[in-house]
């Protein structure tokens, strides 16, 4: 045994083997070194608070004014009426003269900061050149056309990317690639006339066989993951061809090189604002996109997306450096003329990071703002803080498909639920005042029930809504969900559950990672099938016909975020809606508002069927978040207004408006 | 006549005591036990007792926390939120009125339990696997040694995310994500004392004696293996801490309304509150610091305290 130096060999509990380890930890700390242990530990003691304190400073200071008062010798010239007697032929005149002199004069000068001047005027007509910078936010998940599913890729593509028309807010159509839509007097065949003066990006000229390709496409049963279609579905022929069961779409037929027709089972009002401007069409180069591999489009794996796409658009793919920026330039052939710009970057970063680069003037334009900078934001000269209001998307609450059929079957739970939560409350605090309390569907819209009821926080009414159902509060757990992303839609829940708690119940809150969505929702989470409520942003987007698939049972599409199945229930062989809800009266009124084309008509049938869901709740809205978005004042010829009423995915208004201000 | 023999106090120094004194002075004497020696280390170390002082108080603070906070840390008030530290509120209020100070103090639960609760398991889990592993030697070491060397290839913080995603969020998965990941370190540890102490004279003997295989590690070498393990297990509660401040900032960790330092520090996510309001992500980011801090002194102290190759 040896004997270690500094070691009691006397020490009958004394363990040799500790000898390494413990003699050794000591001498990598510098021990040996000649260092002082003590006084090494006492300076990064004094480094932390220094760093506390600087940061506490810096947390806390003002910005300081500057008054400095300085001593200077200046030169005054000083007039004075002198008033001398002279002597004159012996006779004494008084004479009156003025005099000027210079003087040194002492005095006292306060210097005090300039006042801005006032802010110039961008001119009248637009500039050329220069660079646009946009947010990206989330990057550029889904670069492939046909499968894309979320906004933040449609935003990614707006500049060189362009569908037929535009829904506006105020129900008209803008003509993009379309110019105008004839409709037979029969509501049965539309006739969609295209612009003749596009090419693409390569220059070649853009025909209808490119628009039958997107449509074939964006619908083909072959697509993995599928796309179910959401609209169009009255086209005759259109879901056969989704099902796989026909090689092509019957009721699409091309006229001309300029003129496509398209074929109706039956009238649908909707088709105009839903499918020939749908948020998600992006018209696809047939000669390019049907030369690439088949199955590599299919699976949304083509490099070319993401290497070198083309589209119509007024800016033309340059080159992408993931999870960086996407660089797009000027296309001198648009069909609008070139856009000013010489280039146009969306930057891929977070948040946090893309305000200070606004604030730096890296970055020229933020799309959704996070509402708590909106105030930070206004004080600053160089920015404009655009606020919009939001009619055409909320957040809501949706149940769980598999606990449906129990208490919240009931329309009175779900309205003493939103009796039980002081909303305004949510809008005013984490809302920062900027957005609205919904009740029904269609609220703000002229598609709102005239009677509807407004459930304004009312804790006693909900207790006796309780009451009258007979739940105990006490015996009941909700459980909530809402995957992370958007604090605004996270942070309700935390005041859901404080208000339900107050009711008496108990109350589950699970922030859950993007990733799980599919999972979770569809009964493969921690929580399995038995959970009750998943916040979510929907609305009625750019028509009322929005709503149906919600609520019509043939629409059986879940969008992989949902927890219904799209199979047919096994014991009825049926498909059933979203939210498992059956009225009567509400199944006539769908199969009317399907074919009504008339619009005051069919602003009447949306009005009854907003008043059924404003009794029935088969889903709550909570409240809307108005569209909130910045911008240095450098990029001009931004229409915040009309780009926030596009519909229900936010997507960039006439990016070849776009122009910078050299002078700003 | 006798012959008088001089008295030894005279001629050779102090007269011989009678057996009693002696034995009352050697009881009296100090005896320098290996514990009131470590216990002396430690006390001499002042950045450790520095750090036993500030954990006693964050320990006391979440003992007492019902009792001390001046607020339900969950109720809200979404009039007065975000407003700055008044004389009501301390330090102020959060995103939904919630009072920071009452938040800040039930916070310092959920940081130790994990902590303790998830330091204790995965050292138990260690000392049982190292010490088959360390004792037995051949295929059970070699089993052993492989799953820890698999298991520390993972990137803990990575996984551990992916467990609370599977399992769901909230306290008690949080510890068993932790104590999941965290076991491979002291199992090597456990391991290399036993693989030491197992060829020492004392456990051949008992072994020779007859001792069984089970008696021989817990009587005789466990205790050899108690130090390090405790040193290790310290600085392990301060890396389960920052584990949970990371899980629960993350909005994967505590659920809410609970506090926890970390889910409070989320709040720092927006520049406008990072910029404009400290007094949200301050007053848990220092305490998460003195916390980790407190506890690295404690265990420096602790592991020169418990260092047998120190004199005094």
């Amino acid at each position: 045994m040896t004997i270690p130096k500094g070691g009691d060999p006397g020490n009958q509990f004394f363990i040799p083997s500790l000898t390494l380890t413990n003699d050794f930890i000591p001498r990598l700390r510098g021990d040996t070194l000649g260092g002082d242990k003590m006084s090494i530990k006492t300076r990064y003691l004094a480094v932390i608070a220094l760093a506390l304190v600087t940061i506490l400073v810096a947390c806390t200071a003002e910005p300081e004014v500057i008054v400095e008062t300085v001593v200077q010798e200046v030169q005054v010239e000083v007039t004075r009426v002198v008033t001398e007697t002279i002597i004159e032929e012996g006779q004494a005149v008084e004479v009156t003269r003025v005099v000027v002199e210079t003087e040194t004069e002492v005095v006292e000068v306060t210097a005090v900061p300039e006042e801005a001047a006032p802010a110039a005027e961008p001119p009248s007509e637009p500039q050329s050149g220069g660079d646009v910078r946009v947010w990206l936010p989330n990057g550029w998940p889904e670069q492939s056309w046909p499968h894309r599913s979320n906004w933040e890729s449609g935003w990614a593509i707006s500049p060189m990317a362009e569908t037929l028309f535009w829904p506006l807010a105020d129900g008209t159509l803008e003509p993009r690639l379309g110019t105008t839509v004839d409709v037979s007097e029969d509501s049965l065949v539309y006739t969609l006339h295209l612009r003749e003066d596009v090419t693409w990006h390569d220059g070649e000229p853009f025909t209808a066989e490119d628009v039958a390709y997107s449509i074939l496409l964006r619908n083909s049963p072959n697509l993995r993951p599928t796309n179910p279609p959401r609209n169009g579905t009255t086209i005759s022929g259109l879901l056969p061809y989704a099902n796989g069961e026909a090689d092509s779409i019957s009721g699409m037929e091309i006229i001309d090189d300029h003129t496509i027709q398209f074929t109706l089972d039956s009238p649908d009002a909707g088709l105009m604002r839903l499918f020939f401007g749908a948020e998600m069409l992006e018209i696809l180069p047939q000669h390019i996109v049907s030369a690439l591999d088949e199955e590599e489009v299919l699976n949304g794996t083509a490099e070319y997306w993401f290497t070198n796409p083309i589209g119509t658009g007024p800016y033309r793919f340059v080159q992408y450096q993931p999870d960086q920026f996407i660089e797009y330039e000027r296309f001198p052939d648009h069909w609008s003329g070139a856009p000013g710009p010489d280039r146009l970057f969306m930057e891929i970063s977070t948040a946090e990071v893309a305000v200070v680069k606004l604030q730096r003037g890296e970055l020229d334009l933020i799309n959704t703002l996070q509402l708590t900078e909106i105030e930070r934001l206004q004080a600053e000269p160089g920015l404009e803080v655009m606020v919009a209001e939001n009619n055409a998307q909320w957040y809501g609450m949706e149940m769980n498909y598999f606990t449906n059929d129990g208490l919240w079957r009931d329309p009175r739970a779900k309205q003493a639920f939103l009796y039980s939560i002081d909303r305004q409350a949510y809008v005013d605090s984490i809302l920062q005042g900027q957005g609205l309390v919904r009740h029904s569907f269609f609220d703000g819209t002229v598609y709102e029930c005239p009677t509807m009821v407004e459930y304004t926080y009312d804790p006693d009414r909900a207790a006796e809504l309780w009451a009258e159902i007979g739940i105990n509060p006490a015996d009941v757990t909700i459980d909530l969900m809402s995957w992370l992303g958007l604090n605004a839609r996270r942070d309700f829940l935390p005041i859901a559950q404080e208000f339900l708690g107050a009711q008496g119940f108990i109350v589950n809150v699970d922030f859950i990672d993007n990733s799980l969505i599919t999972d979770y929702v569809q009964g493969n989470g921690p929580r399995g099938q038995d959970w009750d409520f998943h916040v979510l942003l929907f609305g009625p987007g750019a028509d009322p016909g929005t709503i149906l698939p919600f609520i019509d049972p043939e629409s059986g599409n879940n969008w992989g975020r949902r927890s219904w199945p799209e199979a047919p229930n096994p014991e009825t062989g049926q498909k059933e809606n979203a939210y498992v809800y059956e009225n009567p009266a509400l199944t006539e009124l769908i199969a009317q508002a399907k074919v009504e084309t008339d619009p005051d008509r069919r602003i009447e049938i949306y009005q009854e069927i907003d008043c059924i869901w404003n009794n029935d709740l088969p889903a709550f809205m909570t409240a809307s978040p108005s569209f909130v978005a910045a911008k240095s004042n450098r990029l001009q010829g931004v229409d915040w207004q009309t780009n926030a009423g596009l519909g229900f995915w936010l997507r960039m208004y006439r990016p070849e408006d776009l122009w910078i201000w050299d002078g700003s | 006549m006798s012959e008088q023999f001089p008295a030894r106090a005279s001629s050779q120094g102090p007269s011989p005591q009678p057996v009693a004194t002696l034995a009352a002075d050697f009881a009296a004497q100090h005896i320098d036990s290996p514990g009131s020696r470590a216990l002396r280390r430690f006390l001499r170390h002042r950045l450790a007792l520095f750090g036993l002082v500030i954990l006693i108080i964050i320990g006391l603070a979440a003992l007492l926390a019902p009792l001390i906070a001046p607020y339900d840390p969950a109720a809200q008030n979404l009039v007065d939120f975000r407003q700055p530290p008044t004389a009501r509120h301390w330090l102020g209020t959060d995103g939904f009125g919630r009072d920071v100070l009452s938040r800040l103090i039930h916070g310092a639960r959920p940081s130790l339990s994990v902590g303790l609760i998830a330091v204790t398991i995965y050292e138990l889990i260690a000392i049982v696997l190292g010490s088959l592993a360390g004792y037995y030697g051949g295929k059970v070491d070699w089993i052993i040694m492989r799953a820890v060397d698999v298991v520390m290839t993972f990137p803990s913080l990575i996984i551990i995310i992916f467990l609370v995603a599977i399992l769901g969020p909230g306290l008690r998965n949080t510890i068993v994500a932790i104590a999941l990941l965290r076991w491979t370190e002291p199992t090597r540890l456990v391991r290399g004392q036993i693989l030491s102490l197992r060829e020492m004279d004392y456990v051949l003997a008992a072994r020779s004696l007859g001792g069984k295989d089970g008696r021989i590690i817990r009587r005789h070498i466990l205790p050899g293996v108690v130090a390090p393990l405790v040193v290790h297990a310290t600085f392990g509660v301060a890396t389960a801490i920052l584990l949970e401040a990371a899980l629960s900032f993350l909005n994967l960790g505590i659920l809410p309304p609970a506090a926890s330092w970390g889910n409070m520090m989320t709040a720092a996510q927006e520049l406008v509150i990072l910029e404009q309001m400290p007094w949200l992500w301050l007053p848990p980011g220092l305490a998460i610091m003195l916390s980790v801090l407190s506890i690295n002194f404690v265990g420096d102290g602790l592991r020169d305290a418990l260092d047998a190759t120190r004199a005094g």
